[in-house]
């Protein structure tokens, strides 16, 4: 099976919603940080709490 | 001696078994009834439809597993279900059909005292013409073997942009109707970063295309996160990470046909528009897998059963009502169906009593709007807190049932966007409860203080975990049950 458009060159055009503009970005600094090694290892903890918090809060109960 | 009987082994099914078989005396049985021989452990799903991880990391063989833990495994599908057993006896049962090498095709009975439904969704393909890898012209990830043959559309695709030619690819929901938008979500995000590595990034345009209303919907009406000062929206998150990563997007919108290279779709305006593509990766809507149900005399009772949708009913408030009326105690909590109580439903299998995310139809009538999800962690809580309540009523301990309603619990989900130890990133996300209660939560329907949300390279660590973690625990390795759902 392909899904490849029988041919590219008719193709017809799509253009992306001019709302796409609008979205909010991450800063450098941000992009920066979700891949920073020894802030990593701290969110790692933290996540891992916050989630342990959810499991032992939603098991069911009688 | 009682017999608990388990259709379906996937994330619900498997776990009701795991803990009935373990919490149950010998001599009572546990039998799983399910058409595939594997485990499939369907998350990692994405990663093999990304060609970062091969099928058989993602499967294991169910017998062996079963065999050891003195669980009887039926390879078979469920045909039909008699809760008042036959005109000559009125023992309960199932007829299934085996999917077992010579004996393909044979129809027996299997008896039962407890019946646990969870056979997960019917992946309903043909709601869309021309959807769907099985004869249709587009791909998926919901099945390995979907997976590994999207891998290999996508490597075609990259072999053609390395030879210059430019590729766009659609990812997103395949019909109004359909749920799972974060699987969707995360092949998109995967897909991204994979062109990327493999430096092609230049010669894609990915867009997405679903059935939300906006961007992070994922079929929960979104989620408020409290984030730098803020109570913010997961669209505007989402719509971030598109914008970061350069990704298009198309909501609200229905996708009414794909033919080879070309998928029409009507929006919530009523706009007939259609999109060109070179590759399609487009989930199917989801029903429940069709089986039917007859009472002692052999007279059709499905309908008593089941909802319309195949979904089983259980202790849900079916009442049709307007979203305004919507409650969090209209979800079910015991996964009993209200006709035999020795009959439950979990996982995907149970009917909801609506969806989650608000409905919406298109000026022409046609329905766009996300169907609600069961995603893993409550379908194994359910299966879990079913198993229980069997158990209990097989010992004498306790009549009541065990109650895990998703308006109560909790979920964390972790959402691959990258996958690579040092550069990957992750979307962690905990949402309290699952259905918001705006009864309890009048602002936003969650308690912000526990529903939570960040991406970064220790969600990916956290992902990969997960896969290693679940896959033990499923293969019911040394210390299983200690590891939560
Ligand atoms: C690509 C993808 C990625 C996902 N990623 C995540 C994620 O990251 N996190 C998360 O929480 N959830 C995720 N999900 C959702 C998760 O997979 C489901 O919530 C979960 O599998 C539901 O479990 P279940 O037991 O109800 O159904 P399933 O896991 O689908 O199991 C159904 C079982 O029933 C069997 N069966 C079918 N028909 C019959 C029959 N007639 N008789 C007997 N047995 C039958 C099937 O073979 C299967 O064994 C993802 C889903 C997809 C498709």
């Amino acid at each position: 099976m392909t899904n490849q458009a029988t041919n590219p060159a008719e193709r017809q055009s799509w253009r992306p919603s001019e709302e796409e503009r609008f979205a909010t970005k991450p800063t450098g600094w941000t992009r920066f940080i979700r891949v920073f090694l020894p802030y990593q290892i701290w969110r790692y903890l933290v996540i891992n709490l916050k989630m342990m918090r959810i499991i032992f809060k939603g098991h069911g109960h009688s | 001696m009682a017999r608990v009987v388990i259709l379906g082994a996937g994330v619900s099914g498997h776990t009701a078994a795991s803990f009935a078989r373990r919490w149950l005396g010998k001599e009572h049985s546990v039998t799983v009834v399910s058409p595939k021989p594997t485990y499939n452990w369907i998350p990692s799903n994405i990663w093999v439809g990304i060609g970062l991880m091969p099928e058989h990391k993602v499967v294991f063989e169910l017998a062996p597993v079963y065999a050891k833990a003195g669980i009887e495994f039926v390879q078979a599908k469920a045909v039909s279900i008699h809760p008042e057993g036959s005109a000559d006896s009125s023992s309960p049962y199932v007829v299934v059909e085996s999917t077992l090498g010579t004996s393909a095709g044979t129809q027996t009975r299997v008896p039962y005292d407890y019946l646990i439904n969870a056979t997960g969704p019917k992946l309903k393909f043909e709601a869309t013409p021309g959807l769907g890898p099985e004869g249709g012209n587009s791909y998926s990830v919901c099945t390995e073997s979907h997976a590994t043959e999207t891998s290999h559309a996508l490597d075609e695709s990259v072999a053609r942009m390395r030879r210059g030619e430019k590729q766009r690819f659609l990812v997103g929901t395949g019909h109004g109707m359909c749920t799972c938008q974060g699987a969707a979500f995360e092949y998109i995000v995967n897909l991204e970063f994979e062109l990327r590595r493999r430096k092609v990034r230049d010669k894609a345009e990915i867009v997405w295309i679903s059935n939300e209303y906006e961007l992070g919907d994922f079929g929960m009406g979104g989620m408020h996160l409290k984030y730098g000062g803020y109570v913010t929206p997961s669209k505007i998150f989402t719509e971030s990470l598109f914008a970061e990563r350069g990704l298009h997007w198309i909501t609200r919108s229905h996708v009414q046909k794909v033919d080879p290279g070309r998928a029409y779709y009507e929006n919530l305006e009523g706009d007939q528009r259609q999109i060109d593509f070179d590759f399609a990766m487009l989930l199917p809507p989801f029903s429940g897998v069709g089986m039917l149900a007859q009472d002692r005399q052999g007279t059709d009772i499905t309908s008593r059963l089941f909802a319309p949708n195949g979904f089983m009913k259980v202790d849900a408030d079916y009442a049709s009502k307007s979203y305004e009326e919507w409650r969090a105690r209209d979800w079910p909590s015991t996964y009993q169906n209200p006709s035999y109580d020795n009959v439950f439903a979990v996982g995907i299998a149970f009917a909801p009593p609506h969806a989650i995310s608000r409905p919406r139809t298109s000026k022409t009538g046609t329905a766009i709007s996300p169907t609600p999800p069961r995603t893993g962690m409550p379908s194994a809580i359910i299966g879990k807190a079913v198993a229980r309540t069997i158990v209990n009523r097989i010992q004498g301990s306790s009549k009541a049932p065990q109650r895990a309603s998703m308006a109560e619990m909790g979920a964390a989900c972790v959402a691959s966007a990258g996958a690579n130890p040092f550069t990957g990133t992750a979307a962690s996300m905990v949402v309290y409860p699952i259905v918001p209660d705006f009864e309890r939560y009048p602002d936003y329907g969650r308690d912000t203080d526990l529903t939570y949300g960040e991406i970064g390279l220790a969600g990916h660590w956290i992902k990969i975990g997960l896969h290693h973690l679940f896959l033990h625990k499923a293969k019911l390795r040394p210390g299983w049950a200690m590891i939560p759902e």
